[in-house]
Parts: C-alpha cells; structure tokens; sequence
C-alpha cells in the first residue's frame, strides 16, 4: 500500500515538474517554443484577468482598454500580448513592458491570468539656473545650452551632458573654474523630471598676451594684438575673457587685413591656453596675410567704392568663384540701371603671384538706352495697371532717368504675368513680348511692347470634399478659392489645401493629409475637383502645466491659457497662449512644447516653461537741449523775452518693478532733472482691465516744477487716473481724468496782473482721446496716416475752480513718392473755450495761464523758439499763451548720403491765437500788438538714422516772424514805470532763424 | 529600482483588469503563503505535498512576451527576436540556436527592419505586394515538399505560414525600398566597369578561355550597382542608429 502511493506520488511529482518546467521553458532553456504561436502552455486559453503592476498607470482606464487586444473572456493569443507591448510603448509613457502569464484564479478552469509589469517614462519638464552668474552667460544661455528639451523623453545621461554643455559655455566666457551642479525632481503626476542646475562661475578670467604666428607681412604681431581690443585702451590691464570679446577681437584682426586689400587673410584661434595660477587666458593665433586682391574693371569707368559695393567679395571677406559670379551679375545689373540695357560684364581671375591676385571685370557697355514705354495690350481679364506692379521693367521717370530693361528682365516678366493669368484660370494663356530699338527714330530709345493672348479661362465645376468625417469643414467650404465656378488653378488649389489643413491643425489633426485630383468636366473649359483628406487621428489636451511661475500668481496665467483639458490640441492655440504669456510683459522666456511629442496617444500634456524677468529695471539717461531756450529765468530780469540760444543739460532716472504683488502689474518712477524741469511721476499700471486685453488702467501722481515756458515758472502736483481702450490694433481710447494744483511764479508780464495769474489753481479736468496711428514707423514714419482727436472738459463737476473745455485735433499723413521721397504733412488744430466765466470778465483770463496753448518751437513750428508763438504780454513782450491754435508742416524728406543720412525740406505755417473768433490766415502783423496772423517758415534739415529714432537737425528760416514791444529795463522799474505810466517799450523781433537739434522726426 | 515602485501621489489612475478572487499579487510572484503544516498523517502529508508542488508549478508565472529593444518609439519584443531566428534558421534549413549571440544577432536585424520601416513610412515608400509574397511562399512549399510539409516543418519549430509570408514579404520590400532609395543616386562609370573587368574578372578567367568586355558588362554594371547600394545602405543603416535612440534590454538576451 505504501508503495503504491510512493510511486503515485513519484508519478504526481514528475508530472506537476513537468507542466511547470513547461510552462518555465522559455527561460529555462534556449527553446522558442513556447513562446512562438502555438507553443505557449496558456495559448488559446480563456483570459481570466488582466492585472497591471503597478496598480497605477499613466495612461487613463479607458485608453488602456482601448489600447490592448487582450481582453478578458477572450482566449489568449501570444500575438496579441506582443501587439499590446507594442501599442503601449508607441504612447511613449514606458521605458519598459513585461507581460507574465500564469494560471487563472479558479482552478479547473484552465482560464490564464495576465500580469503586465510596465516601468513609466520620463519627460524633461522645468529647467531651472540657480546660482550668481555674471553675465553673460546669461541663464537663458545656458538653459539653451543644456539641448535639455521640454516634453522630450528624458534619459540621465542627459544630465550629464547638460551640464558638460554649460560648462563649456561657462568656460568659453571665461569661468575656468565653475562647477555645475545638477539636482533632479521627479514629479510623478505628470511623468516630467524637473531640472534644477546650480551654477557655481566663480572668477572670470582674463586675456593674458597672446601667442602670435604670423607671417609678418602688413601687421606686425604687436599691431595685431592691438587690434584685437583685447587690452583695455590707456589701462595696463587685459580686458576680461567673453565668447563675445574672443569671436570679435578674432573679427577685427581679419578686418585690419581686409582694410589692406587681404581678403584671403586667415586669422585662426588655435587654442586659448589657460593659466591657472594667474587665472588668464593667452590665445594662440596663427595669422597669414595672403596675397593683395586687386579688383578692377576694364571697359567702363566705375569708381572703386562702386566695385566694392557690387562685388561681395568685400562684404563676405572671401574670394571664391560663386561671390565673383554674383559680383559679375551686379556689375551688369547697375550698368543696365544706369541705361546700358545690353551690358556685359564678365571676369578673370588671375593666378596668385608676387603676393598679389588680379580679378579683371570685363565690361562691354553697348549702348545706353532709354527705356521710354512699355506697352502692354491683349489684356482684358486684367486692367493694365494691375499688369504693371508686377513688372520689374519700368519706363523712364522721375526716379529712374533711363527706366529699368534687360532681356532677362523683359522674360522674368512675361512669366509672371502668365503666372498671373494662370493663377486665376488662364491655363493656355500665352505671353510675348518684343523690344523695339530706336523707338520713333530716336537713338537709343527703347520701348517694349508686351502681348498677351488670354486664352479661355478655366473655371471649376464641381468641387467634390472627401474623408472629412470627423471635423465640420462647413465653415471652411464657403471661403475655398476652388468652389464651383470660381476660376481653375493650382495656385487657388494650394491656397485651399492650406486653408483646409490649417483648420484641422488647429483641431489636433497633427497628421492630416490632403490630395486632389481634377478630371475635366462635361462643360468646356471646366474641371471637376476632387480633395481627398486623410485626417488622421484627432488629438486632444489632457492638461495644461505652467512652470516656473515663483511670484507669478496661478490666477494671472491662467486667464491668459487659451487652451484648456479636453481642447483640441491646437498648436496655433499653443502659440497663441505663449503670446499672451509674452504680453504679460513679466516672463523674459516662455516656451511651449507638448510632453512626448512622438508618443502615439490621443491626450498629451501641453508644458509652458516659463522664466520670470527681472523684477526691476533701472534705466538713467544724460542728455542735452540745445535750442533758444536760453536766457535768464530770474523774475528781475525781463531781457530776452523771445529767448537766447541756451543749452540745458539734462538727466533721468526711472526705475520700474515689474510684475508688482504677482499679479502682473507695474509700478514705476519717473525722475528728470534739467535746468529747466524738475520732475518726478510714479505710476501704476493695471493691465488687462476686467480680464480684458483690450483695457489698461494708470493711475499717477506727478510733481512737475518747469520752465520751458520763457514767462512764469509752473508747479504742477497732479493725480491723475487713466483708462486705455484698445478699439482695434490701430486705434486706441483714453479716458482721463486728472486733477492737478498749478502754481505758477515768476511771472514776467503786466505787474497788474501778476495776482491774477499766480493764484494756484486747482483743474479737475477729464478728457477722451481717440488715436488711429497707422504709421509704418512711429520713430520714422515713411508711409500712413496719424490722427488723433482730443476733447477736455475741466469744471467745477470735477473739482476744477476754471471752467473751459480743451478740444485737440491732429491729423498727419505720409505719402511715399517713389520708392526713395515721403511726403509728410501734419495739421494740428486747438481750441480751449471758456464758459461760466464772470461777467465783465475777459474769456481769454478766464483760463489760467499754465493751461493754456503754447506753441512754436521743434515739435510744431519751427519758426519760432520753443514756446514763443502766440500772444504776448504787451508790456514785457514775453508769450501769453492762448486759447487757439492751429499749425501746418510739410516736410519732404528724402536721401541725402548713403542709407542713414536723409534730408528734409519743410514748412511751417501756423500760430497760437488769443481766441478762436481771431484766428486769420492773414501772413501780414498789423501791428506791435497783433499776434493773430500766419507765420510761416521755410527750413532744411537732417536726419541720421540710429535704433532709437533719427537724429534731427533743423534750420528753420521764418519769413514773417512777429515783432513786439518789450521793455527796457527789471521787473522793478516795469513795476515803477507802471504805477507812473512812464514804461519805455523797446521794439524786438523773433529772430528769422532757427534751429533745432533733437532726436525723432519732427512729427 | 525594477520594476518600479508605486508613485506617490500619483494621478495615474488604480488599474486592474484581474476578475477572479485570486490573489494576484501573489501569484506575479510566484509564492503562495499557505500556513505551515503541523503534523499530519503520511497520506495527508502525501496529498499536501501533492497539491502544493502541483499548486507551485501551477502558480509559476512566465513571461510571455516583454520589450526586448527599443527604437526610438517603436519596440521589438522577445518574441519577435525568436520568430526571427526560427524564420532565418527554417529559411536556411538550418536548426535554430537561441543563444544570447544569436539573440543579438537576430536582433540586430529586427532593429534595422524597424529603422527602414520608418523610412519607409516617412517617405511613402511602397511595400511590395502579397501577390509577390505568395509566389515566394509557392516556391518554398515546393522546395519542402509541398504545403503539408511546410505546415509541419513550421509548426514543428513554432512558427505559422502568416509569419513565413510576412518575412518574405518584407524581404521583398527591402529590395524594392534598395532601388528607389538608393539606386537612383548611383552611378558606375565606364572606367569602374574596366577595372573591374580588368580586377574581378581577367585574373579568374581560366587558360584559354576569352570572356570579352562587351559580353560581361551588364552583368558587371549590375554587380557593382548592387555593391554600393548595399554600401550606401549600410551607409545609411549606421547613421540612423547614431541618430536614433537604441536601447537593448539584458534580461531579453540572458
């Protein structure tokens, strides 16, 4: 019995080593069997579970159950748990994926359990620079550095590399000794690894003397050193090493030779050999002159600056066959712009000998022609001046003395002429056209004469839209080029195919395809189209993650996303969002990438990364005026009314914080300090009003002492609120109120109203102003218009003691002429009625004198000093202000040297009135006291181009400027004179010239 | 740190298809805590002793398949390395070895496969058709002896007729993707075709025998094609793997 149930047991215990050692073989041994089709001990069995370890997983429920082909009840098949690794590593969410097999939970079944063991990817998500660098590099540098990608699969050996990136920065400017650290977060909620890098720079090093090879010929390696600026000027002291500073000092070394006619010279970094001990840098150059390149042109007389403005060999400091090509072409460009419409140029280039290389250009002029008229006819679809803008060909004019022709010229334009009646339908259109020499009989006369055969025009027939199924195209199918009807083309095809793959980009159709194909329809001169879109997958936004953000508050951010979980994913919702990041105006970067990219799931992360700016800025200015601005201010004094040339040097300092409270908003102070203005103003801008982009508030508080107008002193405390309403790109709306305290003093007129005038007044005044600035430049404007109208109301409502309204209109325009000149023009009219004034009481007294016009000078007439038009005190002769004005300028502006340097005729004519009734266009003063009459000006001027607005340099010469009475003598002996009636009244006259100096055009 | 260990907070979601009252854990590592036996009869010791071999081999998982290499964002699993191997050893008529080396081996083919693959889909190129694959497929049931032979042969080593055709058909397509990729961009000479008439085939003509330029130059201009395709493509193969991240798993070639 015993035995028996051992051999039993030994039969049991064979069998079951047997089943497992099955079930084990394909690890056991080197046999596929079991895990090739077929061959699996749990093939074909019923699926009992599906068990995921770890329980967690990165992907949702449903997009697993999606995703696997191995479902439970189902029996399982080898190639479907294969197909399941590769579905769920193509999501990119994991590094790797293990699917166990194993007996299911109730025994007898034969059912099998699945466990799928997964290891979570990581992306790369913040990076972060810590540490005190001295810039540069600066930490947006070195985040580029690192190539460390948001939303791209992060792997640690990345890290390393990183910072071996930075470092390599760090030392190409100088940091031999930083050190980077790296610290890494892992968020598990969004799979991303948060990069922090802590930089320590330590002390930068500087250049030591270098090691010059050169062949001695042009510089000396002493002159060579100093041409590379890397020794401080006048100081024994070696500048400090930058990337910047060695690429540089490199660059000027070449262009020393180049200067020298050496444009083969080579100056090479061989290395940058550092020292320790001493913390400098010596770099080692090896220099060779190469031969003196000597550029002439045979056969036309041309001016060496003209070879080398058309030949690039001097702007790209190489010789090489293609930049003498290009050169070849040039020189046959300008001579045939300059008339020699059949001007060859061809060249030689000369073997290198006796250290020196000749390039001969041969020009063969022809003769010089004139191209008198192009004609063009046969046209009917179009209208002859539409043909004409496309044409590079132009008929002799104004700008272009000899017109513009080339034969190739002349086929350039053929072409694009058919390719504009192609474009809408013309598909047998044909173009001809022919030069006819010695136009009417005159020599060297040109005209050309363009014929065009239309053809008929192809239209569409039927436009047939296929696979559209998952996205509305209704929208898009009104505005396609390629309706029914519409003209025939593959140019409106391509423009359609762009308007209908744009509209599933931005519904997260990142692989949609287009195709089309045309057959001709049953009408003549008709086609049937047909667009086939293949829209692919449609992907969406699982959840929208911002970083960076330390004082920026969530909130603030989060009314600027422009896209939200659940959205399409919208990469023109992504840019957008970035933009309006950017425009918070607080984030010095922000970039914007969706988390793994290539990962084949439905929902992804879109990542902002941003970086905060600098909280504050500090900017400081030192300038000057120098204009009649001169002349003593000191009350006594009443010499000079009209002013003397006087210089007022002047200094700023404003300092601005950022992103106040983390909010977004901005405070800033304004200080400027001159001999003439005293002021101080801080602000405080909200912007995005109510959410809204189209709103900013600014509230302000200023203190303003001045005295740019030569009569009184003004102190002005002000607060002032204001509202911006951005109605469209171009025109914006102001709403202000301001309420202000203005004491004026030291007045220079009529003791007897001195009272009246210095009384501090209180204004309480709310004014709207509408802007519509469509200037292509605000700085340098070369075409558009400017307008803008201004209306104020100041009344006791408002807390003001004067009651008057303020109505400001300015309207400018620029016209270009030609491709060179601009016309520019501007007329500004104002008017400042008074109301509930006392009765007896003069309207003009009635509006205190600080709030009052006062004109003349660089920015509106400049026939008069700075605020010098208009009435004037008739006993001191100094300007009074007035209620009404109106000024024209007229400018032509056009080149005068070279592309920076332009000049400018102008004139001016205007004048501040005493009122609106006595406004006059009269050129003629009748009298010493008549102030309401035209004054015109007539000037030349200069403008040198730089980044911040030209510099500006005008002569103005008045032609009728006002003579007035002034007075001989103090303000004390005016106030004796005026108790006795016995003032003496000396005649002056505004000087008839002017000038200005300042920067920005004069409007 | 594998495999890995729960996320803390994790916002990824408690997942678990499992529908049976076993549990799982357990079994993914194969132990079953049972309570330790006190003393018992022969026969009940026999029966335990029985139940719980039979319960362990039972309980015994295997891995059925896992990533074995991964190609940017494709994966090649371990049982696609083994196909391969068996499909290339049926192919050859040979026995196939599933060493760790011809794991590798194997494996590097699957990768270049993955890395033309994408090429292909990148640049659209087209795959050969199953037409092609099933005159393939004819030819070797003929050459084993007919279809019922090579049903046999390939269960016999684990395999399906649809993976054979499947392997044929993308041999078949890496010809095509050789000519329309890189055999455009070649170009043989007149003077490659002398030398290498001069080089390959004067020294191997035998006494007596003439074999004339103009007789072999077809022949020759279509070797030499052929050898620089190969050359560009391995050219190309080499950049796509530098360019390409590749990761091998160990535990698929131990």
């Amino acid at each position: 019995m015993v035995k028996v149930r051992v051999s039993a047991l030994v039969f049991l215990i064979i069998a079951t080593w047997t089943l497992a050692g099955d079930a084990q073989a394909d690890r056991a041994d080197n046999t596929p069997t079991s895990a090739l089709t077929g061959n699996s001990p749990y093939e074909g069995r019923r699926i009992d579970g599906i068990n995921f370890v770890p329980a967690r997983q990165p992907l949702e429920p449903e997009v697993i159950k999606q995703l696997l082909p191995l479902k439970i009840g189902a029996p399982f098949q080898t190639s479907d748990a294969r197909e399941a690794i590769q579905k769920l590593y193509a999501t990119g969410r994991y590094e790797d994926i293990v699917i166990d097999a194993s007996p299911g939970g109730n025994p007898g079944t034969g059912g099998v359990l699945i466990t799928i063991t997964t290891r979570n990817s990581w992306f790369i998500g913040r990076v972060e620079i810590e540490g005190d660098i001295p810039e540069p590099p600066n930490a947006g540098q070195l985040i580029t550095a690192s190539r460390l990608d948001l939303g791209q699969p992060f792997e640690k050996d990345k890290v390393k590399a990183a910072a071996d990136n930075m470092r390599r920065l760090l030392i190409s400017n100088g940091f031999y000794n930083s050190q980077v650290d790296s610290d890494l977060e892992y968020n598990d909620l969004t799979q991303e690894v948060n990069l922090t890098f802590t930089v320590t720079a330590r002390h930068r090093a500087r250049f030591a003397p270098p090691v010059v090879k050169s062949d001695g010929q042009v510089l000396t390696d002493k002159q060579i050193i100093k041409a590379s600026h890397w020794h401080w000027i006048l100081i024994p002291k070696w500048q400090q090493l930058t990337l910047q500073r060695v690429t540089t000092g490199v660059e000027k070394i070449r262009v020393k030779y180049q200067n020298a006619n050496r444009l083969l010279a080579t100056v090479s970094l061989d290395s940058l050999e550092y020292s320790s001990q001493s913390n400098s840098v010596s770099p080692h150059l090896s220099v060779t002159a190469g031969p003196v390149v000597d550029v002439k042109a045979d056969g036309a007389k041309i001016s060496k600056k003209r070879i080398q403005t058309e030949v690039p060999i001097y702007e790209e400091r190489a010789v090489d066959r293609d930049l003498l090509v290009e050169g070849q072409r040039n020189l046959r460009d300008y001579f045939q712009s300059e008339g020699y419409f059949d001007a060859k140029a061809t060249f030689q280039e000369g073997r290198i000998a006796n250290g020196k290389q000749e390039i001969d250009y041969q020009i063969e002029l022809g003769t010089r022609h004139r191209l008198m008229a192009v004609a063009i006819g046969g046209n009917r679809f179009f209208d002859t001046r539409a043909i004409r803008e496309r044409l590079l060909m132009q008929p002799k004019s104004f700008e272009m003395r000899r017109g513009r022709y080339s034969d190739a010229y002349l086929r350039r334009d053929r072409d694009a002429i058919a390719e504009l009646y192609r474009s809408n339908g013309f598909r047998d259109v044909k173009v001809t056209g022919r030069a006819v020499d010695d136009y009417r009989g005159r020599l060297g006369d040109i005209a050309v004469f363009v014929n065009i055969d239309e053809g008929a025009q192809w239209l569409v027939g039927k436009l047939t839209i296929t696979g559209q199924e998952k996205l509305d195209l209704s929208q898009v199918i009104p505005r396609l080029s390629s309706s029914s009807g519409q003209p025939f083309s593959e140019f409106n095809v391509a423009a359609d195919r762009d308007t209908i793959l744009a509209r599933y980009f931005s519904n997260g159709f990142a692989g949609v395809t287009f195709e089309w194909n045309s057959t001709p329809a049953a009408e003549a001169h008709r086609m049937d189209l047909e667009f086939h879109i293949n829209e692919g997958r449609q992907q969406f936004v699982r959840e929208v993650l911002v970083e960076g953000l330390h004082t920026t508050k969530q909130k603030l951010v989060d009314e600027q996303l422009h896209i939200s979980p659940g959205d399409p994913l919208s990469p023109i919702a992504m840019a957008e969002t970035q933009r309006r990041l950017y425009d918070l105006g607080v984030f010095a970067r922000v970039d914007a990438a969706v988390q793994n990219p290539d990962g084949d799931e439905d929902r992804k992360y879109v990542l902002y990364q941003a970086e905060e700016a600098h909280r504050y800025s500090i900017t400081g200015g030192v300038g000057a005026e120098i204009a009649r601005i001169g002349g003593s201010t000191a009350q006594a004094d009443l010499t000079d009314p009209s002013g003397a040339t006087g210089f007022s040097p002047r200094v700023s300092l404003d300092i601005s914080r950022i992103n106040a409270f983390g909010i977004g908003d901005t405070i800033t102070l304004r200080s400027r300090l001159s001999t003439l203005q005293k002021r101080a103003a801080l602000d405080y801008l909200v912007p995005r009003l109510f959410g809204s982009r189209d709103f900013d508030i600014d509230f302000s508080a200023i203190y303003d002492d001045s005295r740019d107008v030569r009569t009184f002193g003004a102190k002005r405390e002000e607060v002032a609120v204001q509202i911006t309403h951005r109605l469209t790109k171009p025109i914006i709306l102001f709403y202000r109120y301001a309420f202000r305290n203005v004491t004026v003093n030291n007045l220079k007129i009529d003791p007897l109203l001195v009272p009246l005038y210095s009384e501090t007044v209180h204004i309480g005044i709310f004014t709207v102003n509408l802007v519509q600035d469509r200037r292509d430049d605000p700085t340098d404007a070369h075409k558009g218009i400017y307008n803008s109208l201004e209306a104020g109301l100041a009344d006791h409502a408002f807390g003001s003691r004067s009651d008057f309204g303020r109505l400001l209109g300015r309207n400018a325009t620029y016209t270009p002429i030609g491709s060179k000149f601009t016309l520019a023009r501007q007329t500004t009219f104002g008017f400042l009625p008074a109301f509930n004034i006392p009765p007896n009481a003069d309207p003009t007294d009635a509006i205190p004198i600080a709030e009052r016009f006062f004109g003349g000078g660089n920015l509106s007439h400049r026939g008069f000093p700075e605020n010098q038009a208009g009435p004037r005190d008739l006993d001191t002769g100094f300007p009074l202000g007035g209620s009404a004005e109106f000024f024209n300028n007229t400018e032509l502006r056009f080149p005068l040297i070279g592309e920076n340097v332009n000049g400018v005729l102008f004139h001016d004519m205007g004048n501040v009135y005493s009122s609106i009734g006595q406004m006059s266009f009269r050129v003629s003063q009748r009298g010493l006291n008549d102030f309401n009459y035209m004054v015109h000006a007539v000037g030349f001027g200069v403008r040198y181009r730089t980044p911040v607005g030209p510099i500006r340099l005008d002569l103005a010469y008045s032609i009728n400027p006002p003579r007035f009475n002034g007075f001989a003598g103090t303000f004390t002996d005016l106030v004796n004179c005026t108790a006795t009636n016995s003032c003496t009244r000396a005649t002056q006259q505004i000087s008839h010239f002017q000038f200005f100096f300042s920067i920005g055009q004069a409007f | 740190m594998w495999p890995p260990k729960p996320m803390k907070n994790s916002r990824s979601t408690d997942f678990s298809l499992f529908s049976t009252p076993c549990g799982a854990d357990a079994l993914v590592r194969g132990t079953l805590r049972v309570r330790p036996p006190g003393r018992l009869s022969f026969s009940k010791g026999a029966v335990l002793l029985l139940t719980l071999l039979l319960f362990a081999s039972l309980a015994t998982a295997v891995v059925v398949d896992r990533v074995a290499v991964t190609v940017g964002n494709q994966v090649i699993t371990e049982t696609e390395i083994l196909r391969e191997i068996a499909l290339t050893a049926f192919l050859n008529g040979e026995k196939p070895s599933f060493t760790p080396e011809s794991k590798r081996k194997a494996a590097d083919r699957e990768v270049e496969q993955k890395l033309i693959r994408k090429e292909m889909e990148l640049g659209h190129y087209p795959e050969a058709n199953d037409e092609q694959a099933a005159e393939l497929l004819d030819n070797t049931a003929k050459n084993v002896g007919g279809e019922e032979e090579l049903l046999r042969q390939l269960a016999a080593v684990g395999l399906t007729v649809r993976d054979l055709e499947q392997h044929l058909l993308w041999q078949l397509t890496l010809v095509r993707f050789i000519d329309l990729r890189f055999r455009p961009a070649i170009q043989v000479t007149a003077q490659d075709v002398q030398e290498y008439y001069l080089r390959g085939i004067l020294p191997k003509q035998k006494p007596g025998q003439s074999v004339k330029l103009a007789d072999v130059r077809d022949k020759i201009l279509e070797t030499l094609s052929a050898q620089r395709a190969d050359e560009q493509l391995d050219q190309w193969l080499k950049h796509a793997k530098a360019t390409t991240r590749i990761d091998y798993k160990k535990e698929a070639f131990e």
